[in-house]
C-alpha cells in the first residue's frame, strides 16, 4: 500500500510539474508576443567598433526601424577630431545606406555609402565643430509581410583627437 | 509518453516564436531607389556628448582643478520639485564627470551618492541596482573601481531612462549637466584672452546645446520639461544670434585616404561676448542650485 501510494504521489508530482511547465513556458511566449523589442543596446553588441585609438561616444544610438524606413541621428562632430562612425542591422534587412550630412539650411551631403560599396563604416577627420546628420535608410521589404517587420538598427559613434602628421 | 507530448509542445512554441531561417537573398540594392522612401517614416533622433566627452575635448591641459567651483553635495537635501532634482542630478553629473578628469576619485564618491540619493527622491534609482551602491561603499579607497564605477554611472542613467520612457527626465539631466559643464570652463578661463583655446571650445558648445534644446522640445508639454526649456531659453538664443563666418563646407580625402571635412561657418566673438555668456551661465546656474527653477 506504501508503495502503491508513493508512486501515485509521484505520479501526481509529475503531473503538477508538467502542467507549471507549460503555464510558464505559455506566459514566457506571451510576454515575447507583447513587449516590443529593446534596442538601447543593440548598436555596443551587433556593430563595428574602431581600433584602440578611438573613444567610444555616448552619442552612439540604436533605433527601430523597419524596411523602407528613412531615420536621422542627428549629432555634433567638434573640430581637431577624427570620428569613426559605423551601422548595423540583421541581415533580413540587407544592406544599409547612410549619409553623412551637414545640419545647415543646405543640408550638403557629405559622405554617402551608396558610393562606397555600402561598406558599413567611415572614418572623417573634422577641422570645425558642426552638427551632422546621420541618416540611415533600410531598403524597401520584398514582402508585405516583411514590410511591417521593425528591426534594430545601431550607430556607433567614436572620436579621437585629430593626429598631426 | 508524457516526455514526448513535452518535447512536441517545446518544438511548436519554438516553431512559432522563431522565423524559419530563410537564405537571406541578395538584395539587389543598386536598383532601389532610396530616394522615393518616404518622408513620412523618417524619425528624428538627437544625440549630443555626455559632461566627460565635453570635458575631454576641452582638455585637462588647459584648465585646473578648482573643487572650490563645484557644487557641494551638502545641498542636495533642499530640492523638491522634480524639475529642481533632475536639474541638478544633470550638474552633480557634470560635477562627477571634472573630478574624474583630475582622477580626484576620492571626491567622486561623494558625488555619486549624492546622484544615487537625487535618483533616489525622482524615484529612478531603480536605474542602479543595490550591487552598483554597494560598490561604492566597498571601493572608496580603490580609485581605478572608483574610475570605472563614476564611467559607468551616466551611462547606466541614460539607458535606464530611454528604456523606461523617461527621456523627458534625461532632457533636464543634460541640460542641468550643460550648465554646470559651461559654468565650469567658463569659470576656469577666468579672463578672456584672444589665443585661449578654452575660449574658442566654449563657443563651439552652441552646436551641443542646439542639440540639447532641441531633444528638449520634444517634452516641451511636460511642465516640468518646458519650465527647464524657458530657463536656458536666453543662452540658447544668445549662442543663436552671435554672427558666423566661413566658407562652405570641403570635403577632401587625406594622404591616408581619411575623408577629411574642412570649413564651413565659425562663430564669430569677442571679449564682449565672452562676459556676457559667462555672466548669463552664471545667473542660469545660481537659479539651479538654489532651486530656483
Amino acid at each position: 500500500m506504501k508503495y502503491v501510494s508513493t508512486s501515485l504521489m509521484v505520479k501526481f508530482n509529475l503531473h503538477m510539474n508538467h502542467r507549471k511547465f507549460y503555464i510558464i513556458t505559455i506566459f514566457l511566449f506571451i510576454i515575447r508576443l507583447a513587449f516590443p523589442q529593446d534596442c538601447t543596446d543593440y548598436h555596443e553588441f551587433h556593430c563595428l567598433f574602431g581600433d584602440y585609438t578611438f573613444f567610444y561616444s555616448k552619442q552612439s544610438k540604436s533605433m527601430l526601424m523597419r524596411p523602407g524606413q528613412k531615420s536621422e541621428l542627428k549629432m555634433v562632430a567638434y573640430g581637431g577630431e577624427d570620428y569613426f562612425v559605423s551601422v548595423c542591422a540583421t541581415k533580413k534587412f540587407g544592406k544599409l545606406r547612410f549619409r553623412i550630412i551637414e545640419d545647415t539650411p543646405e543640408k550638403s551631403v557629405l559622405f554617402d555609402n551608396a558610393e562606397n560599396n555600402y561598406e558599413e563604416t567611415v572614418i572623417f577627420s573634422n577641422e570645425v565643430t558642426r552638427n551632422l546628420i546621420i541618416e540611415v535608410s533600410v531598403p524597401e521589404a520584398t514582402s508585405d509581410k516583411k514590410a511591417k517587420e521593425y528591426r534594430c538598427v545601431g550607430v556607433v559613434i567614436m572620436f579621437r583627437k585629430t593626429q598631426n602628421k | 509518453m508524457r516526455k514526448l507530448s513535452l518535447i512536441i509542445f517545446c518544438l511548436i512554441v519554438l516553431l512559432i516564436s522563431c522565423k524559419k531561417d530563410k537564405k537571406i537573398k541578395n538584395y539587389e540594392v543598386d536598383r532601389v531607389d532610396f530616394n522615393e522612401l518616404t518622408n513620412e517614416i523618417k524619425k528624428e533622433y538627437y544625440s549630443f556628448p555626455s559632461p566627460e566627452e565635453m570635458f575631454k575635448y576641452i582638455d585637462s591641459f588647459d584648465i585646473n582643478y578648482n573643487p572650490e567651483l563645484l557644487h557641494s553635495p551638502d545641498f542636495s537635501d533642499n530640492y523638491i520639485s522634480s524639475e529642481d532634482k533632475a536639474m541638478n542630478i544633470g550638474i552633480y553629473v557634470a560635477d562627477l564627470a571634472y573630478i574624474t578628469l583630475f582622477k580626484k576619485y576620492n571626491e567622486s564618491v561623494k558625488y555619486l551618492q549624492t546622484i544615487y540619493k537625487l535618483c533616489d527622491k525622482l524615484r529612478i534609482s531603480s536605474a542602479y541596482n543595490k550591487n552598483f551602491y554597494d560598490r561604492i561603499n566597498n571601493n572608496i579607497k580603490n580609485f581605478d573601481s572608483l574610475k570605472v564605477i563614476a564611467d559607468e554611472a551616466y551611462s547606466i542613467l541614460t539607458k535606464y531612462l530611454e528604456r523606461n520612457n523617461k527621456e523627458h527626465i534625461f532632457a533636464m539631466i543634460s541640460i542641468g549637466a550643460f550648465i554646470e559643464f559651461l559654468y565650469l570652463s567658463l569659470n576656469l578661463c577666468d579672463k578672456y584672452s584672444e589665443n585661449n583655446l578654452v575660449v574658442k571650445k566654449v563657443f563651439d558648445q552652441k552646436s551641443v546645446l542646439s542639440n540639447i534644446y532641441n531633444f528638449a522640445i520634444q517634452f516641451n508639454k511636460d511642465d516640468a520639461v518646458n519650465k527647464c526649456i524657458i530657463l536656458v531659453k536666453p543662452l540658447y538664443e544668445f549662442y543663436l544670434n552671435l554672427p558666423t563666418t566661413g566658407e562652405k563646407t570641403k570635403v577632401t580625402k587625406t594622404s591616408g585616404g581619411v575623408l577629411k571635412f574642412s570649413g564651413g561657418k565659425q562663430i564669430v566673438f569677442g571679449e564682449k561676448d565672452f562676459y556676457k555668456l559667462k555672466n548669463l551661465v552664471n545667473e542660469i546656474r545660481f537659479n539651479i542650485i538654489n532651486g530656483k527653477i
